[in-house]
C-alpha cells in the first residue's frame, strides 16, 4: 500500500514541480530571485576530501553571507553516489518540495543519472547574470558533459583535463604516449600503476588508452552497440595485459583513486601518478605533500579534458539561494581565486574576452606553479568518447582483471 | 511501581530498534528482486540476481569476505582464548586488561589507517630499515597490506577484534568458578592448559556465542576497512555491493540490493554454522573428557601467549606513533626514517574544521549512552524482579531480537529506513540521529552488562529492600553503586559505539550532521596523511578520555572501600 501510492503521487508533484519551475523561470528577474534568496541556507553536498577546497568553500561561504544574506553550508560527501541515493530516496517518499540538498558538486554519469531520472531542477542557469562570461567557444565540455547535452541544468564550476605527474628527481624523460609508457613501464618495472576501476579515475585511464590506441578513435564517439566492440577495443586490451605484467604488484592490486597514487608518488612507491587538475601537483608542492621536484606532463597527442558543474535538485529546500550560489561560483572574483594555485588551482571555466580588463588582470595575477604546463601544452585536448563505452569497459575490466 | 515501570521496557527496547531494521530490510529485498518503483521498476524479476551471479568479481569478493571474516573471527577467538589461558595468573594479564580500555577505544578505520601507514611498502618499518640495512633506496616490490588474498585485512581485524573477545571473555569468566575449577583439575594432575581446554573454555564457549557473532557479522559487512587494507582488485564483497549503492548508473542499486541480500544470506549462514561448529565442538571435548589424557603437545603452540599480548598492544601503539608523526610532518618521503620538516599547522587546521563535529559527537555519544544505559538497565532489572517470583527465568523469549542490528549488513536495510524517515519527514533530525545509533548501542550495552548484572548476588537488594521497605532505595543505595565499575565501563562502550557509526549518520542525518568519523572518512578520500592523521587521532583521543574517565570515576568513588578495589 505505502509502496504503491508513491508513483502516482510523485507523478503529479513532479508535474506541479515543472510548471512552478517554468513560471519562475518566466517572469522573474534576477533581482527578484537575490531578493528570495536572503536569508535562505543552501546546503552544498560536495567532495570534502581536500582541505584546499574545503577552505575555498569557507570562504565563498563569508563571501556569500555578507553580500547576499545566505548561509552556505558545506555537507562534505564521500561519493556524490551518495547524494544521488538520497536524493533518489526523496523521491520515492514523495517529498517533492523541501529536500534535504540544495546545490550538488557533480558531472558526467552522476549527472546523467540525475538528468535521465528528472532528479534536477529544470534548465536554469542562463538566467545567471554570469552565464553570459562563460567561454562556449573554446570550451565545448560547457555544453556537452561526457556526451550528454547539459541542456542548462547544471552550471559550469571548473574544467579538468587529465595530467601525469612524476618526480624529477627519480625520473629524466617522462613518456609522451601511452606506448611510451609501455616501453618507461619496462625500463621501470613496478612502478607504474593506475586506479581500479570501477573508480572514475581508472575509468578515465582506460578512455585515454582507448582513444589513443585505436586505428579509429571515431568510432569511440558512437554508440558502442553500433560497432564491432571486440575488434575496436582489442589494442587496449592487449596493451593492459603487457603493461599489468610490468605494473606495480603485477598488476594483481591497484590504488583505490589518484589521492592515493599522489602518496604513492611522494613515497616513491610509483614513478607516475595522475589527476585532473593541471595544478594539483603544484598545489600539493605548496602544502607539502609532494616533494618540490615534482613536474606534471600530458601526452602530445592530448589528453582527456571535461567539465565539473554545480546542479539543484528537483526538490531544493531554497532553489533561489542555489542559483544565487552558482552565479558567485562562476563570477569572475570567485573564478580567479579558484584558479590560483596557492588557493586551490582549479582552471576557470570563464573567458577571458568576455571580461573586463579589471578582471582579465586578477587571472593575470595569478603565477604559474612550480609544476604548471603552460596554455600551449594544455591545448589538445581529447573529447570524452559517448558514454556508453563506459559501462562495457568497466565490466570488461573486471571480467579480465578483478575475478 | 517499580515493577510497573520496568515491565515496559523490553518491549519498547524491542520495537524501537527491530521494526525499522524489518522495515528497511523489505525496502531493500523488493529491489533485489526488480521492484523499485521510483525508477519505473515494478515486475518482479530474478535478473538482478542473474546479473550478481554471473558478475566476474562476485565469487572472488565472496570467497575475499569469507577468509578475512571467518578467518579474523577464529583467530581472534584462539588468541584471546590462549593469552587469557596461559596469562591467567601473570602479570601481563593484568597489564592486558588495564590496556584493554585503549585498545577498545580505537576506531575501526584509524587502526586501519595507522596499520597501513605503519606496513606499507613505503611505511614506518621499512623507512627505519632503509636504506642502512635493507639497501632499498626505493620502497620494496611487495606489499604486506592490500594483498590479493585478503589475509592482511583478515590480520588487521583479527588484531582489533582480539580485545574485544578478551573483554568480554573476562566478562564471562567472572561467571565462572575458574580459580576453583583450575585448583581441582591441578590436583587431578591435568597441565594448566588442558584444565582450560577441558574445564574452562567448554563453558566459555556458549557464553562467547554472541559477542563472536556480532565479531562474525562485523567482519563480512565491514567497508571501511577493507576498502583501506584489503584487496582491490577485487574488493571483498561489501565493498562490491557499497560501490552498486554509490554506482554512478544509477540501476545498479537494483543489483545491489541483491548483493546486499546476499550478504545477509551469507551472514545467516555463517552464523548457523559458527553454532554448528560449537556443538560440535563441545561435543567431541565431552567425548575426550574420560580420555585420561592430562598434557598436550600443543601447549608448545601456546607458548608465545604473552608475545601475542604484545603484539596486540604493540600494533596499537606504533599505529598511534605513526599517526602522530605524520599528524605533525610537514614533508615525509622516502626512505627518511623521521620526517623531513615538521609543522602545526595541520592540528591548527583540524581543530578548526573540528571543533562543531568534536560537541556534536560528544554530546549525541554521551545522550546515547545514557538512553542507552537506562533502557538496558530496565530491561535488566526486569529481568531480575521476574525471576524473584519465577526462579529459574532467562528473560522474554524473543529478546534475541535486539541482536539484529548488529547481525544484518548495515548496507542491507539503511536505504529502506532512509525512504521510510524521508516518508514521514523524520530525517536529517538529532533525535532521529540518536535513535539511529541506539540501534547499535542497545545491544552491544546489552551483550556487555548483561554478563555482570546477572551475576550480581541478589541477596544483597533483598537484605536492603527488607531493611528500608521499598523497591528503589536499594537499587540507587546498594545495587548500583555496587555494580558502578561495569555500569560507567559499559558506558564508555556505548559512547565508542555512537562515535564510530558512519552509515548511519549519513542515512539518516540527510547529510545535516558532521561528526568526528564522517569527517574523517570525509578528509580520508584525499589522501592527505598529515590531515588524515590529526582527525584519526582527534577520532581516537576523545573515546579514550571516556574509557580513562570510566576507570577514574569508579576509583574515586571506591576510594575509601577496600573491597570495591579492583584485583587483579
Amino acid at each position: 500500500m505505502l509502496q504503491t501510492r508513491i508513483p502516482a503521487l510523485a507523478a503529479v508533484t513532479f508535474t506541479l514541480a515543472s510548471i512552478t519551475g517554468q513560471v519562475m523561470g518566466d517572469t522573474r528577474s534576477w533581482d527578484e530571485i537575490v531578493t528570495e534568496a536572503r536569508g535562505e541556507q543552501v546546503f552544498f553536498n560536495a567532495w570534502g576530501g581536500s582541505d584546499v577546497i574545503n577552505d575555498y568553500l569557507i570562504w565563498a561561504a563569508d563571501e556569500l553571507s555578507e553580500r547576499y544574506d545566505i548561509d552556505l553550508e558545506h555537507v562534505k560527501v564521500g561519493d556524490t553516489g551518495d547524494v544521488v541515493s538520497r536524493v533518489l530516496a526523496e523521491r520515492a517518499a514523495g517529498r517533492e518540495s523541501g529536500g534535504s540538498v540544495d546545490l550538488v558538486w557533480i558531472n558526467g554519469e552522476n549527472f546523467r543519472a540525475m538528468k535521465d531520472e528528472g532528479l534536477l531542477l529544470d534548465p536554469w542557469t542562463d538566467q545567471l547574470p554570469n552565464f553570459e562570461l562563460l567561454d562556449f567557444d573554446n570550451k565545448p565540455t560547457l555544453t556537452m558533459d561526457f556526451s550528454t547535452p547539459v541542456d542548462n541544468m547544471e552550471a559550469p564550476w571548473g574544467m579538468a583535463q587529465l595530467t601525469f605527474m612524476y618526480d624529477s628527481a627519480r625520473v629524466d624523460t617522462p613518456p609522451d604516449s601511452m606506448a611510451e609508457l609501455l616501453a618507461f613501464a619496462q625500463d621501470n618495472p613496478g612502478r607504474v600503476t593506475y586506479p581500479a576501476l570501477p573508480s572514475f579515475y581508472g575509468t578515465t585511464f582506460l578512455k585515454q588508452a582507448m582513444l589513443e590506441l585505436a586505428d579509429d578513435p571515431d568510432v569511440f564517439y558512437q554508440p558502442a552497440d553500433e560497432t564491432d566492440t571486440d575488434t575496436a577495443l582489442e589494442p587496449l586490451w592487449t596493451f593492459l595485459d603487457d603493461l599489468h605484467a610490468l605494473a606495480w604488484q603485477q598488476g594483481r592490486s591497484f590504488p583505490q583513486d589518484a589521492p592515493q597514487m599522489k602518496q604513492m608518488l611522494n613515497d616513491g612507491e610509483i614513478m607516475l601518478s595522475l589527476s585532473f587538475n593541471p595544478n594539483d601537483a603544484s598545489n600539493a608542492i605548496l602544502t607539502g605533500e609532494l616533494p618540490d621536484t615534482v613536474r606534471t606532463y600530458v601526452h602530445s597527442s592530448g589528453t582527456l579534458g571535461n567539465t565539473h558543474f554545480v546542479a539543484i535538485p528537483f526538490n531544493a529546500q531554497a532553489p533561489e539561494a542555489a542559483m544565487v550560489v552558482a552565479n558567485f561560483l562562476m563570477s569572475p572574483e570567485a573564478q580567479a581565486r579558484k584558479a590560483d594555485i596557492e588557493i586551490w588551482g582549479d582552471p576557470t571555466v570563464l573567458s577571458m574576452e568576455k571580461l573586463s580588463t579589471e578582471d582579465q588582470q586578477r587571472f593575470a595575477d595569478i603565477e604559474r606553479g612550480p609544476a604548471g604546463l603552460n596554455d600551449e601544452d594544455l591545448e589538445a585536448v581529447l573529447l570524452e568518447p559517448h558514454a556508453s563505452w563506459v559501462p562495457m569497459l568497466e565490466d570488461e575490466w573486471q571480467r579480465r582483471y578483478a575475478r | 511501581m517499580v515493577r510497573r515501570i520496568l515491565r515496559g521496557f523490553p518491549p519498547v527496547t524491542a520495537a524501537v530498534f527491530i521494526l525499522p531494521v524489518v522495515v528497511g530490510l523489505v525496502g531493500t529485498w523488493l529491489p533485489a528482486f526488480g521492484y523499485l518503483p521510483v525508477l519505473g521498476q515494478t515486475s518482479l524479476t530474478l535478473a538482478h540476481w542473474q546479473f550478481l551471479f554471473e558478475h566476474p568479481s562476485v565469487p572472488t569478493a565472496t570467497r575475499h569476505t569469507l577468509v578475512s571474516a571467518w578467518g579474523s573471527t577464529l583467530l581472534s577467538l584462539l588468541l584471546a582464548l590462549t593469552i587469557l589461558a596461559l596469562t591467567w595468573r601473570s602479570r601481563t594479564l593484568r597489564w592486558l586488561r588495564r590496556s584493554l580500555s585503549g585498545l577498545l577505544a580505537i576506531p575501526h578505520a584509524a587502526f586501519a589507517i595507522g596499520i597501513v601507514a605503519l606496513l606499507a611498502p613505503s611505511g614506518w618499518i621499512i623507512k627505519l630499515l632503509s636504506p642502512d640495512l635493507t639497501g632499498w633506496e626505493l620502497p620494496p616490490g611487495f606489499s604486506l597490506v592490500r594483498d590479493p588474498m585478503a589475509l592482511s585485512l583478515m590480520a588487521v581485524l583479527t588484531l582489533k577484534e582480539t580485545p574485544f573477545v578478551i573483554f568480554m571473555a573476562l566478562a564471562a569468566l567472572q561467571q565462572l568458578q575458574v580459580e576453583k575449577s583450575l585448583r581441582m583439575a591441578r590436583s587431578l594432575g591435568y597441565s594448566e592448559f588442558m584444565a582450560w581446554r577441558r574445564i574452562i573454555i567448554p563453558q566459555l564457549l556458549p557464553m562467547l556465542r554472541l559477542p563472536l557473532f556480532a565479531v562474525l557479522a562485523y567482519g563480512i559487512s565491514v567497508v571501511d576497512m577493507a576498502m583501506i587494507v584489503g584487496p582491490s582488485a577485487p574488493g571483498t564483497l561489501a565493498v562490491l555491493v557499497d560501490r552498486w549503492f554509490n554506482h554512478p548508473d544509477i540501476f545498479r542499486r537494483l543489483p545491489g540490493s541483491a548483493g546486499a541480500t546476499l550478504l545477509l544470506l551469507i551472514t545467516v549462514v555463517s552464523l548457523m554454522l559458527w553454532w554448528l561448529l560449537e556443538k560440535l565442538w563441545l561435543t567431541w571435548s565431552r567425548r575426550a573428557w574420560s580420555s585420561g589424557q592430562r598434557h598436550t603437545a600443543l601447549s608448545w603452540f601456546a607458548r608465545p601467549a604473552e608475545g601475542f599480548s604484545l603484539l596486540l598492544i604493540g600494533s596499537a601503539l606504533a599505529a598511534f606513533a605513526v599517526l602522530i608523526l605524520w599528524s605533525f610532518a610537514f614533508r615525509w618521503g622516502f626512505p627518511d626514517a623521521l620526517p623531513e620538516s615538521w609543522s602545526t599547522r595541520f592540528w591548527g587546521r583540524g581543530w578548526t574544521r573540528l571543533e562543531q563535529p568534536f560537541w556534536l559527537t560528544l554530546w549525541t555519544g554521551l545522550a546515547a549512552a545514557v538512553i542507552g544505559l537506562v533502557l538496558v538497565v530496565g530491561c535488566l532489572e526486569h529481568e531480575v524482579t521476574l525471576r524473584r517470583r519465577r526462579p529459574g527465568y532467562t528473560g522474554p523469549k524473543l529478546f534475541w531480537l535486539i541482536y539484529v542490528p548488529l547481525i544484518v549488513p548495515q548496507i542491507a536495510f539503511l536505504f529502506g529506513i532512509q525512504v521510510v524517515l524521508v516518508w514521514f519527514n523524520l530525517d536529517g533530525r538529532w533525535l532521529t540521529l540518536l535513535w539511529s545509533h541506539l540501534m547499535f548501542v542497545v545491544p552491544y550495552l546489552f551483550l556487555s552488562l548483561s554478563g555482570p548484572y546477572r551475576s550480581f548476588d541478589d541477596r544483597y537488594a533483598r537484605q536492603a529492600m527488607l531493611l528500608r521497605g521499598n523497591e528503589w532505595c536499594p537499587l540507587w543505595r546498594v545495587k548500583w553503586p555496587m555494580l558502578l565499575r561495569p555500569l560507567c565501563y559499559v558506558t564508555a562502550l556505548g559512547f565508542a559505539v555512537s562515535l564510530a557509526q558512519y552509515l548511519p549518520t549519513q542515512y539518516v542525518g540527510s547529510g545535516r550532521f558532521a561528526t568526528l568519523t564522517t569527517e574523517t572518512v570525509s578528509i580520508a578520500g584525499g589522501g592527505d596523511r598529515r590531515l588524515v592523521g590529526v582527525y584519526a587521532l582527534i577520532q581516537w583521543l576523545l573515546p579514550m578520555v571516556i574509557y580513562t574517565l570510566a576507570l577514574l570515576v569508579p576509583a574515586w568513588f571506591f576510594r575509601h572501600r577496600q573491597g570495591m578495589k579492583l584485583q587483579g
